[in-house]
């Protein structure tokens, strides 16, 4: 290593000895003391590079002054200059551990130092040697306040997302996205490319997110995307291959297992025979392989299975899980290109990505590309355009309910046979429906293809004041072809196809000013103030036809015997605002915000269409104040608190007045009613308050620990009317709910050593939701509840009382609070929460030398979950549906304790607390390896970078959960807005997050 | 520059601010905003709406069938003796729910069953476009297209109160008059303001108001010229006629046959081709045209009459059963079975039905059930893009028998042997001659024919439920009044309507 080093040092030299060019001289100094920073880096690239005297001066030849220049020193942050053609350049740099970026806030950049409100960041860099995977699920674990659920584990499955717990329940909870200054109307941030991400900013506060006003109760997420920068053109490419595998198989009983349970299904069930059963005797019995049962007692002598078909139970054995799961291959190659010249700068990229998911069936393929260009065609005028086009083509499974998908197959008895010979019909169990079925004569492919795109131009007014005009528009279309076969259950005979089309457009303009100004020497002002219009539009269709073939689809008329349309209402909206903001400092140590955003949504009526959503914030850095000086190992101490309201507003559009729909009869067009006038309906406020400090000691441990308190008022609430209205509900503004939680982020330089360098991200946040208010009405959704005085969604069942210790049965808490194992005299009560406590992340990031070495640690503590999938999975006998082996054989067999009801059809399976199990888990969500190739190897490849990793992710999962996954929240595609805010946290047969395991490669040119 | 920016400034303001209102109001192709009812294509559309609800246009789970299905289904179910006639076999238990009715042991009908629920609300609703389209008839200028609408719309809303009050009310009698029965809700409701917490009106008023909607309704319709399958003046009498039954005022009844029999209808051929048909048969005076697009729901919805009744692959699962080894199509076992003799054209079995037979291979009206070998299907429902006869020719004749010999009980009129025998000799059976009913017994024995007749002629209609609570007959062993068999007002309106169910 020592020669490789030396070797370097020599290149290096020689480089920089013959590098011809101009000279250019500065000054590094520390930005919070003013002290001059010796030995810091100052280089144009690996080749060319300088170290600072102790004065902080140095000199470096450049080729080309209008390129970048990276300057970096011991405890402190890189940062990256433009030359701008300047040969004098003077940095200032902040310390490492507390980096000073600028954040985008939302209509401007503020110093994290001077932020008041509560804004998180996430680099962009972060998620690029990661596998494919959503953005939202790419970022889990990375910040506070930030609750990341998955979905299921298929491919490209949606995540749930909340930002400081959930706020409404008819509207939506899943936080506004921004994508470069797009409010986006679709999920097309799902599938950005992390590779273009340049940062993610998460407004968490009223008063970072009021300048969003209307749309901000749930949080904004602002994503930027990578941009031109001045320097030479740099080539980046990229290619990664992953394997992925389930992380684990449910112990599911086996054939013996399942032939013990018929053998005493027939023993109790048809000759009455209970008390000389035991666990002994059954298995004795089983492993004698005879037919005939003999040594019972009177009345019965001998008992011949072959009687009841149990031969038949001998004949296949078969491991369902083995066969519905497969290893998944994944590749994605990406290439960029980045640069620029004087006076603009170009970044584009494009990315392929090919997935094959570890459930049969499941395909996903992804298109990436991006191009922002920014010039400067005069001194005070900045034009950036960023287009960002995602195309994507799911093969999808079947919804998790729907017959054929293929975890389904845990139902099907072992002892039956996977017979490709006969479309997959099991032997045993011909009335089930047996998934592989589905997955030969099917397809389901979803085609996705979205584009936002944006324009801006930023004008220097004056030295103070600055205009900025962008115009953004964003289209989505999803188009579903779905084909069932007419071996398949749905196509039964003629075959069955279904088109979906789902297509949302909109288009946004924002202008603003922007003052900013030193009214005195220690006195800051900045102002924005701009206006802004944005409007969406849905359309959505859906046709079907009992025929196979899409064509053959499309090609059908209305009128059609065989055409089949289906009424879904499209939608449109406006919102048009004006927002201003006001920040003022003195000194950078007293630090005041005010903004507001006045919001006019096209969703109300004219009595409610404006609101207004006013914030303001206050800190004060106490570590600026002199009586603190002497506290030389307390770099830096903030406090701030914030107050400010915010809004959230309905999904649906046109709520406000009564609206029809056409419905046929015959060949007549007909008008129905889809809702009535409801002119009093108003936006749900949010009001929050939170305050935080901010730390750093000894530059080298920083953090912040925040609180706050988020009351929702005004609630959206479907309020039950009398039916006869032709309703049973409308909505009203009615009850409150409240999320207070506390954040706490510890970042930690452990070691700094030119050859090794250690640090510690962590991060911690509780939340606490809790219905407040509902005038006596709750809401009951399957197997949750929004209850007054619970958190929303609890989890609303009988309790489950463990087993009768004389018959075996499951016992259920009654309403006078007794056990009876009678279920329909048991009672719902509140038995679990779906909302986690506590969660958070720890990630560590360890280099020595050329190598690198990430991890990243991700929790959820305190929450439950609801494994509906252990309803049919109970240990009933019913259906002659598998069985968790653990409840199979510790189950009930004569008189005393057991842990499970005994083999009996009698309603063992009903949903109740049985089923909810603690989903606290601890996961090494990431892990990657990385190595840097030594420059002079790669040099002579002429390439200026070149990287190799290999990494894993999900590969360790610390839980007591029965279930596949503890991260799993089953979202019912029927269940609405309001179905699916309310029935949190069940798993009914999803699909466990991959294990995956990957290998990488990055070059630049 | 200031003066640029003093522009610019008010272009912010004046975009902000100036163009707002417009800019706000936002319309899509597919929502219908406002208020049809204040134009005459908007209350015509209405109309046809409230025929595609009283048809049972598949609208989601929560939709009732009304006539498309539950109208039908759940009387039939209803009126099911024992598990013997017939099985309900199928995860949808709140049908189960209306065959276990009969039994004391199940708990009876449980007002959460979502069935019930979805046919009350959907009533309702229907009523409430009735109510807007009748509340702004005068919109309409011609007295012609005026009359028309507004008679629809009456006949409507009288027939959909008479179900309703059939099914959620008990059957009127001497002295029930003045008993609580459904809410009778006239007023119409376009806004959240507009609703009311409802109250139950009696038995009077919700058959005095179907009376008189269905004879104003006749009256304006008289003589118009209506789309095939749209509620006419004949329907109305034929329904006015089915009332005066329900009421037990037979005499009524035959002055509406009459009235019906002088119409432009005449009996099909054989009782085979009255079911399965594209369009209206000459002897439909009111049904449900149903179109692949227009429909109560099939196998992809999970919905409606064909589903359920219809066992061919792809249009039905056979959920419901009729005992192929209990013999209830022929066995005397039954009281309310149809006893089928072997020339009776109305118990064509075909019990040959496979995977890939197809609805229009089958001329029967039951069929073997392929799901479940050990039953029987009724075949009157083949497929969802058929006609399901809501009322017909055939039932006026023995509703008019059954009004003759119920006026006079001592004696045996010929007249209604006579409309006896039009339904008999159709079917295939000889016709019945005076001689037959001799004796003192022979009021009765006549009596007895024609409802037997009946039974045999509407079975899986959803008239036998009716009939027998009129009749005052038993289904099973239990007494077919019985509160048991009332349906009872759904839970969730009894929890947002403080006191209706009191």
């Amino acid at each position: 290593m020592r020669i490789f080093i030396a070797c370097l040092t020599i290149l290096m030299s020689a480089s920089f000895a013959m590098a011809q060019g101009t000279v250019i001289k500065g000054k590094i100094i520390d930005q919070s003391t003013n002290e001059p920073v010796a030995g810091a880096t100052v280089s144009t690239g690996p080749d060319n590079s300088t170290l600072t005297n102790a004065n902080g001066e140095f000199e470096l030849t450049v080729e080309d002054t209008y390129q970048n220049i990276t300057v970096s020193a011991e405890g402190f942050g890189t940062q990256t200059i433009f030359l701008g053609g300047k040969t004098k350049v003077d940095v200032s740099l902040s310390s490492n551990s507390f980096s000073n970026d600028p954040l985008n806030v939302g209509f401007g950049k503020s110093d994290k130092k001077s932020i008041t409100g509560s804004v998180s960041s996430i680099k962009g860099d972060e998620g690029t040697s990661q596998p494919v995977l959503n953005l939202e699920q790419a970022n889990q674990g990375k910040s506070t306040g930030l609750f990341v659920q998955s979905n299921g584990g298929n491919l490209g499955e949606a995540a749930t997302v909340r930002v400081r717990g959930g706020s409404s329940l008819s509207n939506s909870n899943q936080p506004l996205y921004v994508v470069d200054g797009v409010p986006l109307a679709s999920n097309a941030q799902s599938n950005i490319d992390p590779n273009n991400i340049e940062s993610i900013e998460i407004l968490k506060d009223a008063s970072a997110s009021a300048i969003y006003g209307s749309r901000a109760a749930n949080g904004v997420i602002i994503i930027t995307t990578k941009s031109g920068n001045s320097g030479k053109l740099k080539i980046n490419a990229g290619y990664q291959f992953g394997i992925s595998q389930t992380p684990k198989k449910l112990d599911l009983y086996d054939a013996r297992e399942q032939r013990i349970q018929t053998i005493e299904g027939i023993l109790r069930g048809i000759f009455n025979i209970d008390d000389e059963i035991t666990r002994n005797k059954l298995e004795e019995w089983v492993d004698s392989e005879q037919t005939v049962i003999t040594g019972l007692n009177p009345p019965v002598i001998a008992v011949d299975l072959s009687n009841f078909g149990y031969e038949r139970l001998t004949q296949y054995e078969t491991d369902w899980q083995d066969e519905i799961f497969r290893t998944g291959k994944t590749q994605q190659a990406n290439l960029s290109l980045q640069g620029g010249g004087k006076k603009f700068g170009y970044f584009g990229s494009g990315s392929y990505t090919n997935q094959e998911g570890i459930l049969i069936g499941n395909k996903f393929e992804r298109f990436n590309s991006s191009l922002s260009l920014n010039a400067q065609p005069s001194s005070i005028v900045t034009l950036t355009g960023n287009l960002n086009y995602i195309y994507t083509k799911n093969n999808k499974l079947n919804e998790n309910l729907d017959l054929g998908y293929p975890i389904q197959a845990i139902l099907i008895p072992p002892t039956d046979e996977l017979d490709p010979e006969d479309d997959f019909r099991l032997k045993l169990e011909p009335d089930l429906y047996n998934p592989f079925t589905e997955i030969a004569f099917s397809s389901n492919i979803e085609f996705t293809n979205s584009l936002i795109t944006s324009l801006g131009a930023s004008i220097n007014l004056t030295n103070k004041i600055s205009f900025d005009i962008n115009g953004g528009y964003e289209y989505s279309s999803i188009i579903g072809e779905r084909i069932e076969g007419p071996e398949t259950d749905e196509g039964s005979g003629t075959g069955y196809s279904v088109l979906t089309e789902n297509k949302v457009s909109n288009s946004v303009l924002n202008s603003f000013f922007t003052y900013s100004s030193e009214i005195s020497d220690n006195q800051n002002l900045s102002l924005i103030l701009g206006g802004s219009y944005q409007q969406e539009s849905y359309t959505s269709s859906q046709i079907a036809a009992r025929l196979v073939g899409i064509n053959l689809l499309k090609e059908l008329r209305e009128g059609d015997p065989l055409y089949q349309d289906f009424y879904i209402p499209d939608g449109s909206n406006a919102l048009i605002s004006s927002f201003g903001r006001l920040d003022y400092n003195i000194a950078s140590k007293y630090l005041f915000q005010v903004s507001a955003r006045l919001d006019g949504s096209s969703k109300f009526g004219k009595n409610n269409r404006y609101g207004i959503f006013p914030a303001g914030s206050l800190g004060w850095v106490i570590s600026e104040e002199n009586f603190l000086n002497n506290l030389t190992f307390l770099s830096f101490l903030k406090l701030k608190s914030s107050y400010g309201i915010i809004g959230n507003v309905p999904v649906d559009d046109f709520l406000y007045r009564s609206n029809y729909f056409n419905s046929n009869y015959i060949d007549y067009t007909g008008l129905r009613i889809l809702n009535y006038e409801n002119p009093d309906l108003k936006w749900e406020t949010t009001a929050q308050f939170a305050a935080g400090i901010e730390f750093e000691f000894l530059e080298r441990l920083s953090g912040s620990v925040e609180y706050y308190n988020k009351k929702t008022t005004d609630l959206l609430f479907p309020v039950p009317v009398t039916q006869t209205s032709g309703f049973g509900s409308v909505y009203r503004n009615y009850g409150t709910l409240t999320n207070t939680g506390i954040e706490i982020t510890v970042t930690s330089q452990n070691i700094i050593k030119p050859n090794f360098q250690w640090s510690t991200d962590i991060n911690i946040s509780s939340n606490d939701n809790v219905v407040t208010d509902l005038g006596g009405l709750e809401l009951i959704v399957g197997s949750n509840a929004f209850i007054e005085g619970q958190p929303a969604g609890v989890f609303y069942l009988p309790k489950y009382e463990g087993v009768s210790t004389t018959t075996g049965r499951a016992l259920y808490t009654n309403a006078n609070g007794i056990p009876t194992q009678e279920y329909d005299e048991a009672v719902n009560q509140v038995v679990g929460n779906p909302n986690p406590k506590y969660f958070g992340g720890v990630s560590n990031n360890l280099q020595y030398k050329n190598l690198t070495l990430n991890f990243l640690f991700q929790f959820v503590y305190d929450v439950d979950i609801y494994f509906a999938t252990g309803e049919l999975l109970a240990n009933s006998g019913i259906g002659n549906y598998p069985q968790l082996m653990s409840q199979a054989t510790d189950r009930w067999y004569n008189t005393g304790d057991a842990l499970y009801p005994v083999h009996n059809s009698n309603a063992n399976e009903n949903a109740s607390s049985r089923h909810i199990y603690p989903g606290d888990y601890l996961r090494l969500k990431n892990i990657t390896l990385s190595y840097n190739l030594p420059v002079e190897l790669i040099n002579k490849m002429g390439l200026t970078e070149m990287n190799v990793y290999i990494g894993g992710q999900n590969l360790l999962t610390f839980t007591d959960y029965i279930g596949y996954d503890p991260d799993v929240n089953y979202i019912d595609p029927q269940g609405g807005v309001i179905g699916q805010n309310i029935t949190r946290g069940v798993d009914l047969f999803n699909a466990p997050q991959p294990r995956t395991f990957i290998i990488g490669l990055n070059i630049s040119l | 520059m200031k003066h640029i920016i003093q522009n610019l400034i008010a272009i912010v303001i004046l975009f902000t601010f100036a163009a707002c209102e417009s800019l706000l109001d936002k319309d899509v192709d597919d929502v219908i905003g406002g208020e049809p009812f204040t134009t005459e294509t908007g209350i015509e559309e209405a109309l046809l709406g409230a025929y595609s609800n009283l048809a049972g246009t598949y609208d989601g789970f929560d939709g009732g069938e009304l006539f498309g299905g539950d109208f039908i289904i759940i009387p039939s179910l209803l009126a099911v003796e024992s598990s013997l006639e017939a099985q309900w076999d199928f995860q949808e238990t709140n049908y189960s729910n209306f065959l276990e009715a009969r039994s004391n042991a199940s708990g009876g009908l449980d007002a959460t069953n979502s069935r019930i629920s979805a046919n009350w609300r959907r009533a309702y609703e229907t009523i409430n476009l009735l109510n807007n389209i009748i509340a702004n008839i005068n919109v309409i200028n011609s007295t012609e297209n005026k009359n028309r609408i507004e008679g629809e719309a009456k006949v409507m809303r009288g027939l959909l109160y008479f179900e309703l009050v059939r099914l959620w009310a008990p059957q009127p009698d001497e002295s029930n008059g003045n008993t609580l029965a459904i809410p009778l809700i006239l007023d119409p409701i376009t806004s959240v303001t507009d609703i009311e917490t409802p109250v139950k009106s009696t038995l009077n008023s919700i058959y005095t108001q179907v009376i008189n909607d269905l004879e104003s309704g006749s009256q304006l319709l008289k003589g118009l010229n209506q789309n095939p399958g749209n509620l006419n003046y004949y329907a109305a009498q034929a329904f006015l006629m089915r009332v005066s039954m329900q009421l037990n005022r037979p005499e009524d009844a035959i002055v509406y046959a009459d009235e019906v029999l002088s119409g432009p209808y005449e009996l099909n051929r054989t009782p085979l081709d009255c079911f399965n048909n594209n369009n209206f048969s000459p002897e439909d005076i009111f049904g449900i045209m149903q179109t692949s697009n227009a429909n109560a729901g099939g196998v992809n919805s999970g919905t409606g009459i064909t589903y359920f009744f219809s066992s061919i692959n792809g249009e039905g699962v056979g959920a419901f059963g009729i005992s192929e080894s209990s013999q209830f199509l022929e066995s005397d076992f039954f009281d309310n079975g149809p006893q089928f003799s072997d020339q009776d054209l109305r118990y064509i079995v075909n019990d040959e039905i496979t995977e890939s037979t197809s609805a229009d291979d089958v001329n029967a009206l039951y069929t073997n059930n392929i799901q479940r070998p050990i039953f029987l299907s009724p075949a009157k429902y083949l497929t969802n893009s058929h006609v399901i006869p809501v009322i017909r020719l055939a039932e006026i004749y023995l509703t008019r028998a059954e009004a003759i010999s119920d006026s006079d009980i001592f004696s045996v009129d010929p007249e209604a042997i006579d409309n006896l025998n039009t339904v008999r000799t159709r079917a295939g059976l000889d016709a019945l001659e005076t001689t037959d009913f001799l004796g003192s017994d022979g009021p009765d024995a006549l009596y007895d024919s024609i409802l037997l007749e009946r039974n045999r002629e509407l079975l899986y209609e959803g008239q036998l439920f009716h009939d027998l609570k009129r009749q005052n007959g038993l289904i099973g062993t239990s007494d077919a009044r019985d509160s048991r068999f009332i349906l009872p007002i759904p839970e969730s309106e009894c929890e947002a309507s403080p006191g209706l169910c009191d």
